[in-house]
């Protein structure tokens, strides 16, 4: 058996997951498993167009992939179709199954990276190719630790929002790490087919849980949307945060809507929450990280400049 | 505007509750109200999430606005006008009821 830590979750695996953090062995709150999987439910009330869901169970359809079972925010089954590598079939294990197994234990999943400020931490939210990864990898290097990459689980169980520790590896585009100068520490391709490659952070929070201080939504800069960090109103703040849900065609159908109104709204309580408008191009990276650094000193999140 | 719900409508005994139909969420500055069919938001700051909040309890519209009038410092007069289009409009999207 293997033990990772995955959304602050110990997780025991009869399977390598690449591109999640080892952790010592212990009483696993997650089991994932290769094993016979079904291919229905049959008792569904909710589906969607490769998944279907009753209670606390969720089915994942991959087609020519995978199937995944997930239970009770415990379990996790998986059957790989014949001839697909392991590797193929964990990405949607690390990606949309883990992503339900949190919602099933009541937690807000936004598709966000996060870099830890101290003993808090900053989220980045954005749909795929939106430049979360990159931007944590620049924040990275800059000295802010990693907290999670792609996925982050938030818990309210205390009141205030707390982002669970993931440790997962950047997942980064090629023409961003030869960028990032990160080349020489470029993991196996993620996919065969897709030129993006696994980064081990240079420093993982691992090992406890932030409370979450600020969540960016990142934009994209044009003509019409000026660059810079600015509040967003309380509806646009609610109907962002969901569109950034881990999914949010997933989220809309079994019946989630009301708990994002409410993470959401405990987000803007407890934290703040803001657009990030920049231009995407990697040589005004830089720049960007100064923004937020200033946004980050007039939260008393960073000490004042000298 | 829906012939029960206009502003003109609304007298200083119109009592004012919320249908329970939109969900709303404290947001520290104000509240967020979703629609029942999760579709449409409308963000509250200021004053009218203070109003969306004191609306917990149904008041008529004096009630109400003597109560702002108290928390803001200024005559329920100045504020009738202002509160009634507000409330008029959330009852056209079907959040609050007048009786």
């Amino acid at each position: 058996m293997r033990y990772y830590r995955i959304g602050g979750l110990l997780v025991e695996s009869s399977l390598a997951l690449q591109g999640a953090i080892p952790a010592p062995p212990g009483q696993p709150d997650v089991v994932v498993r290769l094993a016979e999987t079904p291919r229905e439910l049959p008792n569904a009330t909710i589906a969607g167009p490769n998944w279907v869901a009753t209670g606390d169970t969720f089915l994942l359809k991959v087609p020519n992939v995978a199937r995944y079972l997930i239970v009770g925010g415990r379990e996790i089954s998986i059957e790989v179709e014949p001839g697909v590598e392991l590797a193929d079939a964990q990405i949607y294990l690390l990606g949309t199954a883990f992503g339900m197994l949190q919602h099933q234990r009541g937690r807000m999943v936004l598709h966000a990276s996060a870099v830890a400020l101290g003993d808090k931490a900053a989220l980045f939210c954005g749909p795929s190719g939106a430049g979360k990864s990159t931007l944590a990898a620049a924040l990275n290097r800059r000295g802010y630790p990693c907290v999670s990459d792609d996925v982050c689980g938030i818990d309210f169980s205390s009141g205030a929002p707390v982002v669970l520790p993931d440790g997962r590896m950047l997942k980064l585009w090629s023409d961003t790490v030869s960028h990032l100068e990160m080349g020489e520490r470029q993991g196996p391709a993620i996919r065969q087919r897709l030129d993006k490659y696994y980064i081990e952070p240079e420093s993982v929070a691992v090992d406890r849980a932030l409370s979450v201080a600020a969540v960016y939504l990142l934009r994209v800069a044009d003509p019409e949307r000026k660059p810079g960090v600015s509040r967003l109103g309380n509806a646009d703040a609610a109907v962002l945060l969901r569109r950034n849900a881990y999914r949010p065609s997933v989220i809309n159908k079994i019946g989630l809507e009301a708990a994002y109104l409410g993470w959401s709204s405990g987000l803007q309580r407890h934290a703040g929450v803001f657009s990030l408008t920049r231009p995407f191009d990697l040589a005004a990276m830089p720049e960007v990280i100064g923004w937020l650094e200033d946004h980050w000193r007039t939260l008393d999140l960073l000490p004042a400049a000298a | 505007m829906g012939a029960n719900t206009g502003a003109d409508r609304i007298t200083a005994e119109t009592r004012i509750s919320r249908t329970g139909d939109w969900l709303s969420a404290d947001t520290g500055d104000g509240a967020v109200m979703m629609s029942p069919s999760a579709t449409e938001y409308i963000g509250l700051s200021g004053t009218a999430g203070r109003i969306w909040a004191l609306l917990e309890t149904p008041r008529t519209l004096a009630e109400l606005c003597a109560a702002l009038a108290g928390e803001y410092q200024v005559t329920p007069d100045e504020v009738t006008g202002d509160v009634r289009e507000f409330v008029a409009g959330l009852a056209e999207r079907g959040a609050l009821a007048f009786a």
